[in-house]
C-alpha cells in the first residue's frame, strides 16, 4: 500500500482550502500552487507550503500540468489532487501524473477519456443498458433533418467534445436546424478542436438530478444518493439539494442502479457523478453525462451521509478498499447548498470583481461554510467569482430551507455585489418551496429580478448616521461607549466619510 | 470643521440610488430621534466597534456592518447590502476652514500609498494617503481644497491611531 505524507493541490479557492482541511485531519502536509494573482490568497495561507506556478492567466498557471508535476516532485509530494475545474478532467494530465510516479487523486485516465467524449459515453451507456436521451450521432448532414423529425422538436445540437454550454444550440423548428448545426460545429471546432456534433431530444421542463458514485480499485462501486441541481442560471448550478424532492424510493432505486452500472461500465474508481435529466411528468430519466471528479456540490452529500468525500478520495487513491458496503450507507435529513457568487443578479449575472471589505459568514448549528476568501481578500477577474458555498442541514426539506435562509441572512459581503438576496428570493419562491424546480426556472421566473429591500433602507440609513455621529466626540450618545473603545474610534478630521461637507452640525 | 461644541442636532445626507436622503438626528436625553423625510424613529446605539454597530430602533435591536471605500459606504442589514454615497458635491454646503489641518490616522495601520507630494494643490475629497488597517484600505481624503504643506509619513510606515499624516494648508 502506498502512503502519502505530502500532497499538492492543483487548484485554488474554496476547493483547495477544503482539500487542505481534509489533509490536515489526516496528518498530510499540503503544497499549494498559486498564480501571480493569488500570491496572498487564502489557499496559499492555509497550505504548509506554497509555490508560484506562473502568471494570472490559467493557461500559464493552474492549467500548466507539466510545471505542476515538476513542482510536486521537487517539493517531495507523493500525490496531486486536481480539485474540480482546471485539470481535473484532463485524461492526459492524470496519465502524466501517474507516469511521473505520483498518485493522482481521481479516476484512471482511461475512465476520464471514455466519459469525456459525449458521443462515446452515450454509446457506452447504451451498451450497458443505461437509458440515454433519445438522440442521433449520424455522420452526414443529410441525415440530421430526418433524425430530428424522428426525435421530435425541440432538439438540442451538442458538441461531442463539449462542456460548459459551448457548441450547444436549442432548435425549435426544422427551418433553424442546419444553421444551428453549422454554428455549433464552428464553435466546437474553435473551443475543442473537434467539430463533431450530435442531436439530443431537448426536454424542456426537465429536472437535473445526479447521483454521487464512488469506486475503489478493487472493483467495488457504490452510490451515495442523489442531488437535485435543477436551480441553474446560464446552465450553471446555483442551488443544490438532497434528497431530490421528485424522487420516491422506487425511482431512486432505479436511478441509483443505473448510476452504479454507468460507473462500472468504465471501470470507475474514486469520486464521480452521474448526471441525469428527469422528465417530472413522465418520471422517465436519461443519462446526461458523467463528471469524473469531485463536484462543487459534494458537501450536501457529506451532510446527509456523514462521510468525508475528500478523505475517501485519498483513501481509495492509495489502493485501500472502500470502508463500507452499499447497505451500510444511510442518508439522514435534508441538505441544501447555495453558491454565493460575486455577481449582479439584477444585471444578467454580470461578475463583480474587487476587494472584499468585509466577509462575514454564518456560524450556527447545522450550517457549514466552504469559503475561498476572507475579509480583505480580492475577487479576481481572472477566475471563477464564487465567494463561498453555504450549506445548511435540517431534519426535513422545510427545516433545511428555513435554516438556509437564516444562514444567508447572516452572510455579509461588503465591497462587491453578491447574489445573496437573489438566492433568498429563489428559496422563497412558491415553485422552489413546492420542490418543482426545472432547469428553466430561473430564466422563466427571475428574468426581471430586482432586489426589493426598500423596507430596510431606513434601517441602513439610521445605521450609517448613528455610526457617523458616533465618530464625533461628545455628540449625541457617545457616552454609551466604553472608554477604551471610544479612544480607538477614528478622529473626525481624518475620516474620509466626514471629510466632505455633506455633514452639517447645527441646531 | 469644528466638532468641539455640544450640538443637540445633526443632519447627515446620503445618496441612496438616485435619491439624496437627509437623516436628521436629535438628541433627547438617552434616545436619539431620527427623522427621514416624514418618518420618525427613536434610536440609540447599543454597541459600536470598527465596522459594526448594534443599535435600537423603536425598541427593536439590529446589527449593521459598515465599510467605506472611497466615497461609497456599504451598510449591511440582515444580509442585505446598501450602497450609500456622499451626496452630490454640487448640492452640498460648503464648510468654512481656517488655517491648517492636521490629517491623522483614524486607525493604527500601515501606509500603503502616499498619493501626494508637498506643495501639491489638492481638491476637496481628493485622496491623499492610503492606509491599510484591519485588512481594509482606508483613503485619507482632503477635507477641503488647499495645498499640501507637509507629508509626515512614507509608504510602508506603520502608524498609530491619531498620528499626523499630512498637513494641509488652506492657501493655494
Amino acid at each position: 500500500m502506498k502512503t502519502i505524507d505530502k500532497l499538492l493541490i492543483a487548484n485554488r479557492g474554496e476547493i483547495a482550502v477544503r482539500i487542505m482541511r481534509a489533509c490536515q485531519e489526516l496528518g498530510i502536509r499540503t503544497v499549494a500552487i498559486y498564480s501571480e494573482a493569488d500570491a496572498q490568497a487564502l489557499h496559499v495561507r492555509v497550505a504548509d507550503e506554497a509555490i508560484p506556478i506562473g502568471s494570472a492567466a490559467p493557461q500559464e498557471s493552474y492549467l500548466r500540468g507539466d510545471r505542476i508535476i515538476a513542482v510536486a516532485q521537487s517539493a517531495g509530494a507523493q500525490a496531486i489532487h486536481p480539485g474540480f475545474g482546471f485539470l481535473s478532467e484532463n485524461a492526459d494530465f492524470a496519465d502524466a501524473v501517474r507516469e511521473a510516479g505520483l498518485i493522482f487523486i481521481g479516476p484512471s485516465g482511461g475512465s476520464i477519456r471514455r466519459m469525456g467524449n459525449k458521443t462515446r459515453a452515450r454509446a457506452i451507456m447504451q451498451l450497458a443498458g443505461v437509458p440515454i436521451v433519445p438522440g442521433y450521432e449520424g455522420g452526414i448532414d443529410a441525415d440530421f433533418g430526418e433524425a430530428a423529425g424522428t426525435i421530435g422538436y425541440p432538439v438540442l445540437v451538442k458538441a461531442a467534445a463539449g462542456g460548459g454550454g459551448k457548441g450547444m444550440r436549442i432548435v425549435h423548428a426544422p427551418k433553424d436546424l442546419y444553421d444551428a448545426i453549422e454554428s455549433a460545429q464552428r464553435e466546437a471546432e474553435k473551443a475543442f478542436g473537434d467539430p463533431t456534433i450530435f442531436l439530443e431530444k431537448y426536454v424542456e421542463h426537465a429536472q437535473h438530478i445526479e447521483f454521487q458514485v464512488f469506486g475503489d480499485t478493487h472493483g467495488t462501486v457504490v452510490h451515495l444518493f442523489e442531488r437535485d441541481c435543477s436551480t441553474q442560471r446560464r446552465h450553471q448550478k446555483i442551488i443544490e439539494e438532497t434528497p431530490a424532492p421528485l424522487l420516491d424510493d422506487e425511482l431512486r432505486q432505479r436511478m441509483s442502479e443505473a448510476a452504479v452500472t454507468a460507473a462500472q461500465a468504465v471501470a470507475y474508481h474514486n469520486a464521480g457523478t452521474i448526471e441525469f435529466i428527469v422528465d417530472p411528468q413522465t418520471r422517465e430519466f436519461y443519462f446526461l453525462e458523467m463528471n469524473t471528479r469531485l463536484q462543487v456540490e459534494h458537501p450536501i452529500t457529506e451532510l446527509i451521509t456523514g462521510l468525508d468525500l475528500v478523505k475517501l478520495q485519498i483513501l481509495v487513491a492509495v489502493g485501500e478498499p472502500l470502508p463500507f458496503t452499499q447497505d451500510q450507507i444511510a442518508a439522514r435529513g435534508h441538505a441544501i447548498e447555495c453558491r454565493v457568487y460575486a455577481e449582479d443578479a439584477a444585471n444578467g449575472f454580470l461578475p463583480a470583481v474587487g476587494p472584499v471589505l468585509l466577509a462575514k459568514f454564518p456560524t450556527m448549528p447545522g450550517v457549514r461554510v466552504d469559503a475561498g476568501l476572507e475579509t480583505g481578500d480580492e475577487v479576481s477577474r481572472h477566475y471563477d467569482p464564487m465567494i463561498a458555498k453555504i450549506i445548511a442541514y435540517g431534519q426535513d426539506r422545510v427545516a433545511a430551507i428555513r435554516k438556509m435562509d437564516a444562514a444567508l441572512a447572516n452572510t455579509t459581503i461588503l465591497g462587491v455585489t453578491t447574489n445573496v438576496r437573489f438566492l433568498r428570493d429563489v428559496l422563497a419562491h412558491p415553485v422552489f418551496q413546492r420542490g418543482e424546480i426545472t432547469t428553466n426556472f430561473i430564466e422563466r421566473e427571475f428574468a426581471a429580478f430586482r432586489p426589493d429591500v426598500n423596507d430596510k433602507s431606513d434601517l441602513a440609513l439610521i445605521a450609517a448616521a448613528l455610526t457617523d455621529i458616533q465618530l464625533t466626540p461628545d455628540l449625541l450618545t457617545t457616552h454609551t461607549l466604553p472608554g477604551a473603545l471610544r479612544s480607538r474610534l477614528p478622529t473626525t478630521n481624518s475620516d474620509p466619510w466626514l471629510a466632505g461637507d455633506g455633514f452639517r452640525i447645527g441646531g | 470643521m469644528d466638532f468641539q461644541a455640544h450640538p443637540k442636532m445633526a443632519i447627515i445626507s446620503y445618496q441612496l440610488g438616485d435619491e439624496a436622503v437627509a437623516v436628521r438626528l436629535e438628541r433627547e436625553g438617552e434616545v436619539v430621534r431620527v427623522v427621514i423625510v416624514d418618518r420618525v424613529y427613536e434610536a440609540g446605539v447599543i454597541h459600536l466597534r470598527a465596522g459594526e454597530v448594534t443599535f435600537k430602533v423603536d425598541g427593536i435591536t439590529h446589527t449593521a456592518f459598515v465599510a467605506s471605500d472611497g466615497s461609497t459606504r456599504y451598510v449591511a442589514i440582515a444580509g442585505d447590502v446598501f450602497e450609500l454615497k456622499k451626496p452630490d458635491a454640487r448640492r452640498a454646503r460648503r464648510v468654512q476652514h481656517h488655517g491648517e489641518d492636521n490629517l491623522t490616522a483614524s486607525m493604527p495601520g500601515q501606509i500603503t500609498k502616499v498619493l501626494v507630494c508637498e506643495g501639491d494643490a489638492v481638491q476637496r475629497g481628493q485622496p491623499l494617503i492610503a492606509l491599510e488597517a484591519m485588512k481594509m484600505e482606508i483613503k485619507i481624503a482632503a477635507p477641503h481644497a488647499g495645498r499640501v504643506a507637509r507629508v509626515l509619513v512614507t509608504q510602508g510606515q506603520v502608524v498609530d491611531r491619531g498620528q499626523a499624516l499630512v498637513e494641509l494648508s488652506d492657501e493655494y
